[in-house]
């Protein structure tokens, strides 16, 4: 148990940090219009990791939607999500140090 | 070739790579320096147009240098950045030492040995800030010594205390790239993505093809794909307990 407690901690941090930083971006308009996006759109192309991390996002956000009707896709979808938080980690893994 | 064009050559790498345009320079400079190798101002230019494209070709070039004029700075110093970037930090930190010897009165030098002294502990935090700050004493008019010592906060692991520095940079010289992207980093860092991504772009404006702003960008990007993933992991949760409840 006592080792439970700092994971279960991390983690709630964690997501807390994704909605936040998530709200700040998406309100920012200015930046994300600001964005280079054919860079940003060709960055699957670059890295099979963030390729797959896309796909899993696309499907897992897929099954979020039609798992509000057939609930086994929710099943699917949390193995899409857990897969592609992996891949995107593996992604940034690979990258050179910044 | 003359020592006239050897010269010349040397003017226009110089030039291109104040412009960032390292890969002209670096052909260039090979082709002067295959009449006269052993010309200090040309290894030295070569081993600066490869810092940023191979830094293992520079550390080479660097470690030539070195041969050539051991009493120089210059080599060291070059060796140093060279091997930083390669992550021999040992190495990085032995050349600059040497070059803080050679050359007591350099900012450049300061700064780098505080740079490669940079990791976590508190003891090693001192030290290099410690010479991070008498970089910023012996001109205090560069920006050196202010991002040497953010990035031995950054290397510390405190991005707020990193922020102040790099803005006093900035203060000093508004298109510090060095400082605009590390700025970018600590932004990151400290969850502030848009920032993030408003430092990366104003150093894309500057320079479209800055390799380490470009990674930047990557890393950040990789971000806020793992962030959407943990909300629809969220979400799919919630579905899943509402359901399931």
């Amino acid at each position: 148990m006592p080792f439970v407690l700092p994971v279960v901690l991390r983690l709630i941090i964690r997501i807390v940090r994704a909605f936040g930083e998530t709200a700040v971006l998406l309100s920012d308009r200015k930046t994300v219009r600001a964005l280079p996006w054919p860079y940003v759109r060709s960055a699957p192309r670059r890295s099979k990791a963030v390729a797959a991390a896309v796909g899993a996002l696309g499907l897992s956000f897929l099954c979020l939607v039609v798992g509000m009707v057939v609930e086994p896709a929710l099943v699917l979808g949390t193995v899409a999500a857990v897969f592609g938080l992996l891949m995107s980690w593996v992604a940034k893994r690979r990258l050179p140090h910044t | 070739m003359t020592a006239e064009a050897a010269s010349t050559a040397a003017v226009r790498a110089e030039t291109l790579i104040d412009l960032g345009r390292h890969h002209e320079a670096v052909p260039l400079l090979e082709q002067a320096l295959a009449t006269r190798p052993d010309d200090v101002e040309l290894l030295d230019l070569l081993a600066q147009a490869q810092l940023p494209i191979d830094a293992r070709a520079a550390a080479e070039t660097a470690a030539r240098l070195v041969a050539d004029s051991p009493q120089r700075p210059r080599g060291h110093l070059l060796a140093s950045f060279a091997a930083l970037d390669l992550g021999r930090r040992q190495q990085a930190v032995a050349h600059a030492q040497r070059a803080v010897e050679l050359a007591p009165w350099d900012a450049i030098a300061h700064a780098q040995l505080a740079q490669s002294m940079a990791t976590r502990g508190p003891l090693r935090r001192r030290r290099a800030l410690k010479l991070a700050r008498r970089a910023i004493d012996l001109a205090p008019e560069s920006s050196v010594g202010y991002v040497a010592a953010g990035n031995v906060e950054l290397a510390s692991g405190s991005a707020r205390r990193a922020e102040k520095w790099y803005r006093k940079a900035l203060e000093l010289h508004p298109t510090d790239g060095a400082a605009q992207v590390n700025l970018a980093i600590t932004d990151g860092r400290r969850g502030r993505l848009n920032s993030a991504y408003a430092g990366i772009l104003a150093r894309l404006e500057a320079d479209p093809s800055d390799e380490f702003a470009l990674r930047l960008l990557d890393s950040t990007l990789y971000r806020t794909i793992a962030h959407l993933q943990w909300i629809v992991l969220v979400l799919l949760y919630v579905v899943l307990a509402i359901k399931g409840g």
